[in-house]
């Protein structure tokens, strides 16, 4: 008895097996280890399914910030955008999610833009194609807003961007591009419906050197899109809670409100027309019960519009 | 001694093992988890019987393998086993812990019972493994290894030779001691029913 009480003891120590849950975040320590040791994007140590504990371990614990800082002109980008969007499958909350993968949006957006002006073509075109593919991940998780822009409306642009200087046109005009400019609709009503009259003119004043000919007018085509960008206070903080309208009227209940702030970012899906322009509003009611406001306005671009960030200002 | 856990004996795996490290160094992360793959449940074996809780064993057996990351380049193959380096990485960091954490904690490892059939048969075999690792943890080290890679991974005396870098006769010798020290644990800790097998081998 005593024989078999020692032996089935040791016997039993060696059939003892590592926890799995344990064995998948030393998995993911090793992973995210490796990547940082070797900096050059390597074959997977282990399958894919542990990708998101790699993730969340590089992330939270700061492991891969030579990865996670990685530029698109560099080896590590790769590497970075699949880290960045697995991250993104383990935030629990659609809330979470939709912050964290509006954030990857605009960071790739804006990287975009760096090696763009850089002079890095291809780097460029690297953040482009990952930031699509986050919107595609933000697909299904933002709010969407309904967008009743009549169909495509030529040649009408109250929008104050100045046009080229070949179509210095006072009155609404066409872009460059020939693609012409619609404002989304407001969420209240329009006074008026929207002609291309002379009370809707640009700031510019300068008199016209020459007329422009009228172009053929273009169909252009609303496309699902997203729009993002981000809000502050007046110290520069995150807001939390803001609303986005697409009206300049405060919201009159948080029930009204369809789109709110999240750690100072915000997402919309939709349908827009590239080239149109957009004007978004954030509104904010502080603990104290004051009321902010801030405006921003951009061309709609596709796949992903990312608006000037909104600082809020006591509403008057 | 065949392999009672599936490590297999030193002369089969220091080869693979070689080719594995080898295509690690050369910056292959997949052959890295191979190595993880083979030895990982050993290893955590070993870092179980010096650990004061399951729980520090997970979290030293994790420590082992990125240290042994970080030390791959350095690797150079004596013909053993990769888990005889794991194991040299895994005293190491143990007796670095140890320092650190002087008499932390009592062994506090939970078995949950394996059997709904015969409950009380499996508290009797969780205590009994319990008393046992209660009683290897305070045996001295080289015992301990000595006896957790015969009776436990199931190594034969030649192959924990190799293991260790140790005579064949300096293992016996290291057997013999060690159950013997483990018969005085477990007579102290009052189970002399365990302590009576020790004495008899």
């Amino acid at each position: 008895m005593s024989d078999d009480r020692l032996l089935a003891a040791l016997k039993r120590l060696g059939h003892e097996e590592l926890p799995s849950a344990t064995d998948r975040q030393i998995r993911g320590r090793l992973e995210s280890a490796w990547m940082t040791r070797s900096r050059v994007a390597s074959a997977p140590i282990f399958t894919r399914r542990f990708a998101p504990v790699l993730a969340a371990l590089v992330v939270t614990a700061g492991l891969g910030g030579a990865v996670l800082g990685a530029g698109a002109d560099s080896p590590l980008w790769d590497s970075r955008v699949a880290l960045e969007e697995a991250a993104a499958v383990l935030r629990l909350s659609t809330d979470d999610r939709v912050a964290y993968l509006l954030e990857l949006v605009q960071s790739r957006t804006e990287e975009a833009a760096r090696q763009e002006a850089a002079g890095h073509p291809d780097a460029a075109a690297k953040a482009r194609a990952a930031s699509a593919s986050a919107v595609v991940e933000l697909d299904g998780n933002l709010p969407q807003i309904e967008t009743s822009t009549p169909a495509p409306l030529p040649s009408v642009s109250p929008s104050p961007v100045p046009t080229p200087a070949n179509s210095p046109s006072p009155s609404p005009s066409r872009t460059a591009s020939g693609v012409p400019a619609v404002q989304l609709p407001s969420s209240t009503p329009p006074t008026a419906p929207r002609t291309a009259t002379p009370t809707s003119t640009p700031v510019r004043t300068e008199p016209p050197s020459t007329k422009p000919t009228p172009l053929p007018t273009p169909t252009p085509t609303r496309a699902p899109m997203t729009i993002t960008g981000t809000v502050h206070d007046a110290s520069g903080a995150n807001v939390t809670g803001a609303c986005i309208a697409t009206g300049p009227t405060f919201p009159t209940s948080t029930t009204s409100c369809s789109v709110k702030v999240t750690n100072g970012v915000y997402g919309i899906s939709g349908t827009w027309t590239p080239g149109s322009t957009i004007t978004l509003y954030a509104y904010w009611i502080s603990p104290t019960g004051a009321h902010y406001s801030a405006s921003s306005t951009a061309t709609v671009v596709n796949p992903t519009t990312l608006m000037p960030p909104m600082t809020l200002a006591p509403q008057k | 001694m065949s392999s009672a856990v599936g490590v297999g004996s030193v002369g089969s795996g220091a080869d693979a093992d070689a080719a594995l490290v080898r295509a690690a160094q050369g910056g292959d992360a997949s052959a890295f988890g191979d190595l993880y793959e083979r030895y990982r449940q050993p290893l955590y074996r070993y870092c179980l019987a010096r650990s004061s809780s399951p729980h520090e064993a997970e979290d030293l057996v994790s420590e082992v393998f990125l240290k042994a990351m970080e030390s791959l380049a350095r690797y150079r193959d004596q013909g053993l086993p990769f888990i005889a380096f794991l194991y040299r990485v895994a005293r190491n960091a143990a007796i670095d812990r140890s320092r650190k954490d002087k008499g932390s904690s009592l062994f506090d490892m939970a078995v949950e019972p394996r059997s709904s059939v015969d409950v009380e048969g499996d508290a009797a075999r969780a205590s009994d493994m319990d008393t046992v690792l209660g009683a290897l943890r305070k045996i001295k080290p080289e015992y301990r290894e000595v006896i957790l890679l015969r009776f436990v991974e199931g190594y034969s005396a030649a192959d924990v030779a190799k293991l260790l870098d140790k005579a064949e006769k300096a293992i016996w010798n290291l057997q013999q001691r060690g159950l013997e020290r483990l018969r005085t644990e477990l007579k102290r800790s009052g189970d002399h029913a365990l302590a009576g097998v020790v004495a008899e081998r």
